[in-house]
């Protein structure tokens, strides 16, 4: 049986993971100029497992303890994650732009490249605000 | 916002995990609000106070900054 500590931990794991493989993607893509660097489903099937193993870990710890581990504390750390991570998302396309117009990239890589990256951000932001707080038992 | 709810915690002898199950929340969640990382909700603060048995006023004053 999951505790709320074990589902928070499991969940700042699995963000982190997730975020990691994203930005692995973004990373890749952009040092090798190509849209593949790895197999097109990996991003999107890491998050599909992030989902159904949270989802799995979370229903099994019962409703009382999943609701403690996804409690208000979570909620305005995935809050302050995704506004950042928006604005984060904004700048990326002046960024992209420029690279676009100056022949630097192409567009099928800047496409693969600010998918990942946008969900990377969010992601690993949202795994480092919840890794606040271990503190004392 | 200064928090006392650590010391209103201990004072009552209990961990940050047990306080953290009598309210319903996760133990990061109570660490966060002593260490004034984290502003609880109304709701969540009123918890903490009746689980402590004390006021809201007792764990959280307001400071100087927040009144400017």
């Amino acid at each position: 049986m999951f505790t709320a500590d074990t589902l928070a931990n499991m969940r700042v794991a699995v963000f982190g993971l997730t975020g990691g493989v994203c930005l692995l993607y973004a990373v890749m893509a952009l040092l090798t100029g190509r849209p593949d660097p790895m197999p097109i489903w990996i991003p999107g099937l890491s998050t599909v497992l992030a989902w159904l193993v949270l989802t799995l870990a979370s229903r099994s710890a019962g409703n009382r303890t999943a609701a403690m581990a996804w409690d208000e504390g979570y909620a305005a750390d995935a809050r302050r994650a995704a506004s950042i991570a928006f604005w984060f998302s904004v700048l990326l396309y002046p960024a992209f732009g420029l690279m676009l117009a100056l022949d630097v990239i192409v567009w099928n890589l800047a496409f693969a490249a600010m998918g990942t990256l946008i969900g990377a951000f969010y992601l690993l932001l949202l795994a480092a605000f919840d890794l606040r707080g271990p503190g004392q038992r | 916002m200064m928090s006392h709810l650590a010391e209103h915690r201990k004072a009552r002898g209990l961990t940050q995990a047990q306080l953290a199950e009598a309210v319903g929340v996760s133990r990061k969640t109570v660490n966060t609000v002593e260490n004034r990382v984290f502003v609880p909700s109304t709701l969540l603060a009123l918890k903490l106070a009746r689980e402590l048995g004390v006021t809201v006023e007792d764990i959280f004053v307001l400071e100087e900054a927040d009144c400017a």
